[in-house]
Order: C-alpha cells, then structure tokens, then sequence
C-alpha cells in the first residue's frame, strides 16, 4: 500500500504546478493492460477465489502471465518517463520469484518485522502470505534473497511491509512518470487563456485572442518546421508518430500547440499531417477569428 | 472536457493497477 501513497504524493507533488487532467494528454499505449493483470492476480493469487489447492498451482502461472503483460506494457511505453525504472523492477521481481517458483519470497522474520505472522496461511503444503504473492521460506532456501522481500517498513509504522528493491523501483518509477505528467504547464482549452499560453512560452500565443494572420502564419511555419523535420529523420518520424506529446517537448511550441500535437493519434505521417492541418483549420482559425474576424 | 477527465482517472488507476501488479511487497495491496 505505501507504494501506492507514494504515486499518490508525487501526484500531489505535481498538481501543485499542474492538473490531473493532463494525464488524459499522455499518448499511453494498451491503459487496460496493467487493470487486468491486477485484477488477475487479485482473483487468482491474492484472493484465491478457486480454492487454496487451486491457487497454489496455477499462482504461479497468472503471476508469469501477469508480469509478462506488464513487461510488454512498459515496453510499449518505453519512451515515458519512468517506464524504464519501472521495467527494472518488474523485471527484477519477475527474477526472484521464478527463482524461488513463482511466489515472492519473504522470510518468517521480516514477517515478524512487520507484524504480518498472523497473515501466514497453508495451501498445498506451502506457506503464503495471504493478500499478497508472497511465499515464506527459511532463509537458506530462498534464492536470490537480495532480490526478495528483504527490506521492511517495521511495525508500529503505517502501511508497514516488508518489500524488494523491485517494489522501490516500480514505485519510483510511477511516481516520477504521474509527477511528470500532472506537473506539465497545463495544456487543453484553458491554456488558451493568456496566463497559461503565449505569454509564458514567449508570446508566440497560439489561440490566446491575438489571432491575426502573421501569428496563424508562424503557427502554420512552426507546424510545417515540425512535418519537415519529421520527413528528414526517421527517428523523430517515430517517436512524432508514438508519442507526439514527447516527441516536441523540447521544441518551442506554445501550450494550446502543445495539446493539440498531443492529441494527435496517426499511423503515418501522411495521416499525422492530414490531421495537423485539420487542426489547424477547426481549431486555429475558428479560435482566432472571434477575437480579430 | 468531461472526458478527458475521465481519461485521467483511468490512466491514474492504470498506473496504480500496474504498481499492485508488478510491485510484490507482503501484505494487504490496498
């Protein structure tokens, strides 16, 4: 759980700059992925709902599938930030517990650490931890018991736990990509108020009222830039096209520019272009003639 | 608007799902 509260802080952290609405901005690839491999293991190993002998035999199975899924989601989503941290964790975890046949080890003590004894309970001749994917073995028998849930948050703290590297990496790694997303300089609709558009990125302004043609000319200039240097470099062609939002991150565009890139969605460039200028028509020109016609 | 908050929320739970998934500490997830 205080994996979680960590995420949960470092949004806080970040809704001091942003909005939580900007992580509907992120272009996050396969979003149900990560829902079903938790609600998998809850059913299936946390909270067996097959019976202790059942789980005991195919836990191992939802685990390797589970952790697979997850792999392939942060692989899909590798250029985010944190996704990498994230992946090494997983992947981290993933070793230790094929190692130790496919539930997390935890010793009797670190149990013991964390007032957690009473959680222990049988299936098939083996001792879990229930609520969770831990198995407990003696010390000796663990493999890779750097790598288990050696470290604890002892009793009498909160959310006390005992947890692996693994677990501080993933956390770490979800909390710098929510930190990251939250805190961006808010996007959408309300940055084409002056404050959170053209005047903090420099005046260019985008949608924010100014919009006479030499403003809508610079805006089509720095998109053709952007189409430009899409079709000279493949590797920018492909990460426009994976994630638009990060591909410009460093280009000086202003806010509303910035959302509008993000929300783009193509398979090519062809299409990718077709829909900028489709923008720029439904969203550029129909923002700006209202307050200069 | 209204879905892109809705949107939100569901990127939001999906990074919580995936620290439960992928995280393995002992003990109660939530």
């Amino acid at each position: 759980m205080f994996l979680v509260v960590a995420v949960l802080l470092a949004m806080a952290l970040g809704l001091q700059k942003g909005h939580l609405r900007n992580l509907a901005d992120v272009p996050l690839r396969g979003v149900w992925i990560p829902l079903v491999a938790f609600t998998a293991q809850a059913a299936l190993v946390h909270f067996p709902i097959l019976g202790p002998s059942t789980s005991a035999r195919i836990g191992p199975l939802v685990i390797v599938a589970s952790y697979g899924a997850i792999v392939a989601f942060l692989t899909a989503n590798r250029r985010l930030p944190g996704a990498g941290l994230a992946a090494l964790g997983t992947c981290l975890n993933l070793t230790v517990m094929l190692a130790n046949g496919g539930y997390m080890p935890v010793t009797a003590a670190a149990l013991a650490r964390s007032g957690h004894l009473d959680r222990q309970v049988m299936r098939e001749g083996n001792v879990y931890v229930y609520g969770s994917k831990d198995a407990v073995l003696s010390e000796p028998a663990i493999r890779l018991g750097f790598l288990g849930d050696a470290l604890s948050l002892p009793s009498p703290i909160p959310l006390a736990a005992s947890f692996s590297i693994g677990d501080l990496l993933i956390s770490a790694g979800a909390s710098v990509f929510v930190y990251q997303a939250v805190s961006r300089p808010r996007v959408g609709n309300e940055a084409t108020s002056p404050r959170a558009g053209g005047s903090r990125k420099g005046g260019s302004g985008g949608f924010e009222g100014r919009g006479d043609h030499r403003r809508m000319a610079m805006y089509a200039d720095r998109m053709h830039r952007l189409i430009g240097r899409a079709l000279v470099d493949p590797r920018f062609r492909e990460r426009l096209l994976h994630s638009p939002g990060e591909a410009i991150r460093d280009l000086p565009f202003t806010g509303p520019e910035r959302s509008m890139v993000a929300s783009l969605r193509a398979s090519s460039l062809e299409e990718f272009s077709r829909q900028l200028d489709a923008k720029l028509e439904e969203t550029g020109l129909q923002e700006a003639n209202p307050v200069n016609p | 608007m209204k879905r892109a908050g809705w949107r939100a929320v569901y990127v939001l739970l999906s990074i919580i799902a995936l620290v439960l998934a992928a995280g393995a500490p002992e003990g109660l997830p939530w």
